[in-house]
């Protein structure tokens, strides 16, 4: 049976657009080079928030908060629970220098109409008594929340399963063919694959994927390396976040998550012990007790940043059924469901309610690209 | 609770005298002890058998593989926890608790003190201080380069020559076997080689970064360690397998049973059963008659048929088949029941073993129906074979290629030893699971290319050096290769796999639970791990990783050399954040 969509990528995006797609009616086949979230989607701290903590540029704004929203109400809809940890989210500053530098985000967050607090060491204590005396700074988002990024990806996929979607994992999908303005076939490296609608969710691997249209797609990947601790009983409930996106959690298995991503490295996977050791000393800092427990195991994945920090989603010049839903950066978790539904809109509907001019395939082959 | 007198002493006494008597509490309680033995020994001594109980649904555990690797006998030991019992020794005052679910951190203290990072660059740095490793450390010594070991124990010696603890006096060594005397034989050639060899104790290579600096943590300590040549010798681990009980106190491995006799001079059990396949059961089994406790039954999955076709290979080395025959003729003696075409079904008991079921199998390892034997016993040992511990190989980025009848994935050896990354080198069971006799071969081969590898001998020199012992390995092989055609290890064993039982101890993930995400369509264990969390625990997959292959091939047909395994990653053993916290790493 053909499918209607042909959804590449079996990450968050990938998975959320088949999720709403699905709820469309629409039958999507997902193809998977890997497995599910074997990319950036699996190495995430996955904290859902409005605002975020290193700013939310002002076009995605709409989306984040539409997203926030979604994600909490289709969790029924899934069959396992998220595994959400709700208690909110500490952006720390460990010296009066970063304490200016992390003012502007809790700015910015307020200006979305988001209530939070912005605290100093005594009053972060308080709220987070596992801090130390380095801290002193806060800024505390309080309706923030994290979840497991498996059981997101998963819970979309299958409820997108049971409404008669398919996935086949194993398939490395080499090429988009495009032929008079419509798309001819999907080339991959387990033979060909056609439908009417095409929407690439590939991640980092987006522009190699759609390389032979000659689209400036500037999606670079970052590369990030997590710590995973040993699981104890529960000590925190916060996600707290420092400057250069490094972050952790306590999930709701007890093991802490310590990472970041910020390395432009190309696809070079790897661990390296310099990262590892700026990752745990920053945290560890902060939350001394961090330093009793062992670390079991590391990894990493690349994370889809675009070069103004927007993602790509929207038609393909000249090829209206051809989608790219891709280049979220750091914050796919979290624009997930957004996306999901505005490319569900765009299959269904030919338009999205959310405003998608900002995140539009054709803005870096305009002479002047709007950056952020 | 079982009154002390009630009960014979779990302490073995013939032949050692222990060290210096001192207290420790459990749970508050004043219990005695003896210098030198671990805490796992004395819960042991004192009768009990629950350690812990598991965080995901609170059921009891003991000590299973005995020799730190499995974490599933996890303690508070002055208020620190999570510590592995079975390789933690006993220290005067020291207070253990039992824990009930997750250990807790906020018990108060201080923080431990950032680590240190230090940089080291060595000729030879030989991975392992078993058989293997030792071997090859003398042989690259002889030829003038300097070595250093890192070995995970206390005192090196590796599983088979397994020392006692340092305080324990033995009376005659003669009265612990001949792997005994030979192990104290290698290391004290590896002493008597100080000026060249230096030995690294209590030391754990956690991870290896680029340019190929293997990281080990020891003490406070993180070294970087470079080397010319590298000899992996990290040995193997017993194969798990899974069955309804698997995860109560008593059920040990049989190494790990054999460990605790031979090293703890502890009795694991008073009545047992033993259930696996190959000769280390029947080795096992003799030294647990020698202590004293009684050996129900030995169920093996082979049949007892002898095997004609390869009498002659058995016949290249009768000393291996005496030894093997030897240890039969005791055990029927003994009046153990011997089970060939036995495989065990599930263990029985509430907070601990109180009976096993073993039933009997075709040649094709099919189940026969009917066939069903429970016996009343406190300890099962199961002991279906060696997995080969790759995870240092992987990190090195060796190819590795599947070899089922040596363990499973094998790093590819040329002759000398070395793998496909030049100055890379494995010996032992490692490079594919042959046995201490071979692993001493292998050793001193890879130690004499070693040296070359360094220009201080010519290869030609290393190939003279090595010609005696590729002529001992040749026979060894022969007999090994014939016992392992009569002992394989085939997904079909694992047979008695309900959708109750536990697969992942760490993570406490069910049969059903993994079944459910491969039917789900995947068969991938990345993904698996990801959907389940089976993997995602202390061991990493060693003890559930085997299990999920032998169920993607049994029950849902794929070739197990097409199962993906786990991308290698840094740390390999849990690793205390404290020594991450050194200075020089950039945000």
């Amino acid at each position: 049976m053909k499918p209607d969509v042909i959804v590449i990528g079996a990450g968050v995006i990938g998975t959320a657009c088949a999720y709403f797609l699905s709820r469309c009616g629409v039958k999507v086949l997902v193809l998977e080079r890997k497995h599910l979230c074997a990319g950036a989607s699996g190495a995430t701290a996955s904290v859902i928030s409005i605002g975020g903590t290193s700013g939310t540029p002002e076009p995605l704004q709409p989306m984040n908060i539409e997203s926030y929203r979604l994600i909490q109400d289709i969790e029924p809809d899934f069959e396992k629970p998220l595994e959400k940890i709700q208690g909110g989210s500490l952006f720390v500053a460990l010296s009066e220098l970063e304490t200016e530098q992390i003012r502007p985000f809790y700015e910015q967050v307020c200006r979305m109409g988001v209530e939070c607090t912005f605290l100093d060491g005594t009053e972060a204590r308080r709220i987070e008594p596992l801090l130390s005396s380095e801290v002193v700074a806060a800024f505390y988002n309080p309706a923030s929340f994290h979840l497991s990024p498996f059981r997101l990806c998963e819970g979309y996929l299958s409820a997108a399963l049971r409404r008669g979607s398919r996935v086949e994992y194993g398939v490395g999908v080499r090429d988009v063919v495009v032929k008079n303005g419509r798309i001819d076939r999907v080339v991959t490296d387990t033979g060909d694959y056609s439908a009417e609608w095409v929407v690439v969710a590939a991640g980092a691997h987006t522009p190699q994927i759609l390389s032979s249209l000659g689209l400036p797609i500037p999606i670079e990947p970052a590369r990030g390396q997590v710590i995973i601790t040993e699981a104890c009983a529960r000590m925190t409930n916060h996600s707290i976040s420092f400057l250069n996106h490094v972050y952790l959690k306590q999930t709701f298995h007890g093991n802490f998550y310590l990472g970041s991503h910020t390395e432009f490295v190309g696809f070079t996977d790897g661990i390296t012990l310099e990262k590892l050791t700026a990752y745990v000393r920053v945290p560890a800092r902060a939350m001394p007790l961090l330093s009793r427990l062992r670390g079991i195991r590391c990894f990493a994945g690349f994370r889809p940043i675009s070069a103004d920090n927007l993602p790509i989603i929207g038609p393909v010049p000249g090829c209206p059924k051809l989608i790219i839903a891709s280049g979220h950066g750091r914050t796919g978790m979290r624009f997930s469901a957004g996306t999901g539904k505005a490319v569900g809109g765009l299959v269904t509907d030919g338009k999205a309610e959310t405003p998608l001019e900002a995140f539009a395939a054709d803005r870096f082959s305009k002479e002047t690209g709007n950056r952020a | 609770m079982e009154k002390d007198t009630d009960r014979k002493s779990k302490r073995i006494d013939a032949g050692v005298s222990r060290g210096k008597v001192l207290e420790v509490t459990v749970d508050g309680k004043i219990v005695r002890a003896y210098q030198g033995e671990t805490i796992a020994a004395v819960l042991s001594a004192s009768g009990i058998r629950a350690v812990r109980r598991a965080p995901q649904h609170r059921d009891p555990r003991g000590v299973y593989c005995a020799v730190g690797a499995c974490h599933g006998c996890l303690v508070t030991v002055n208020g620190r926890p999570n510590v592995r019992a079975c390789v933690t020794p006993v220290e005067p005052g020291q207070a253990v608790s039992l824990q009930d679910g997750f250990g807790r951190f906020d018990g108060g203290g201080p923080e431990p003190l950032p680590g240190e990072l230090v940089s080291r660059s060595v000729p030879v740095l030989v991975i392992g201080g078993g058989p293997a490793g030792l071997c090859a450390a003398l042989e690259a010594a002889d030829q003038g380069a300097e070595v250093l070991v890192i070995d995970e124990n206390p005192q090196p010696g590796g599983q088979i020559y397994r020392q006692m603890p340092i305080p324990f006096a033995i009376k005659d060594p003669d009265d612990f076997g001949s792997d005994y005397t030979a192990g104290q034989a290698l290391l004290r050639r590896a002493g008597e080689r100080a000026e060249r060899i230096t030995i690294w104790n209590d030391a754990v290579v956690w991870g290896v970064f680029d340019p190929r600096q293997v990281a080990v943590m020891r003490n406070d300590r993180l070294v970087l360690i470079t080397a010319h040549a590298v000899v992996v010798a990290t040995g193997a681990y017993e194969r798990p397998y899974p069955v309804n009980g698997w995860t109560l106190p008593g059920v040990m491995t049989v190494g790990g049973a054999q460990a605790v006799i031979k090293s703890q001079r502890i009795r694991p059990g008073e009545r047992v059963l033993l259930a696996g396949t190959g000769p280390l059961q029947l080795v096992v089994a003799d030294q647990m008659l020698a202590a004293g406790i009684e050996v129900v039954a030995v169920a093996e999955a082979a049949p007892a048929r002898f095997p004609l076709g390869r009498l002659l290979d058995l016949l290249s080395r009768t000393d291996l088949l005496k030894q093997g025959l030897g240890y039969l003729f005791r055990l029927r003696k003994a009046g153990v029941s011997l089970l060939p075409s036995h495989v065990l079904k599930a263990v029985e008991g509430k907070d601990g073993v109180e009976g096993a079921v073993v039933c009997r199998v075709d040649p094709r390892l099919h189940p026969v129906a009917g066939s069903e034997k429970r016996f009343g016993v406190d300890t099962v040992c199961i002991g279906y074979g060696l997995i080969p511990d790759i995870r240092v190989t992987r990190m090195l980025g060796c190819t590795h290629a599947y070899r089922p009848l040596v363990g499973g994935w094998v790093p590819w050896v040329d002759e000398t030893m070395q793998t496909d990354q030049a100055g890379v080198f494995v010996a032992g069971d490692g490079a594919g699971v042959a046995g201490v006799l071979v692993a001493r071969c292998q050793g001193a081969i890879a130690g004499l290319y070693a040296a070359s590898h360094c220009d201080l001998i010519s290869p030609d020199q290393a190939e003279r050096a090595a010609r005696p012992f590729r002529k001992e390995m040749g026979s060894l092989l022969r007999f090994r290769n014939a016992m392992d055609r009569m002992y394989p290890v085939r997904p079909g064993l694992y047979m008695h796999i309900t959708d109750d039982t536990l697969v992942c101890r760490c993570e406490g993930v069910s049969a059903g639970e993994i079944r459910k995400a491969i039917r789900e369509g995947t068969t991938d264990p990345n993904d698996i791990k990801k959907r389940t969390r089976a993997g995602m625990g202390y061991c990493q997959g060693m003890n559930c990783l085997p299990t999920i292959a032998a169920m993607l091939t049994r029950e849902f047909g794929v070739a197990p050399e097409k199962i993906p395994v786990l991308t290698p990653r840094p740390p390999s053993k849990p690793l205390p954040l404290n020594l991450l916290m050194v200075d020089g790493g950039s945000e």
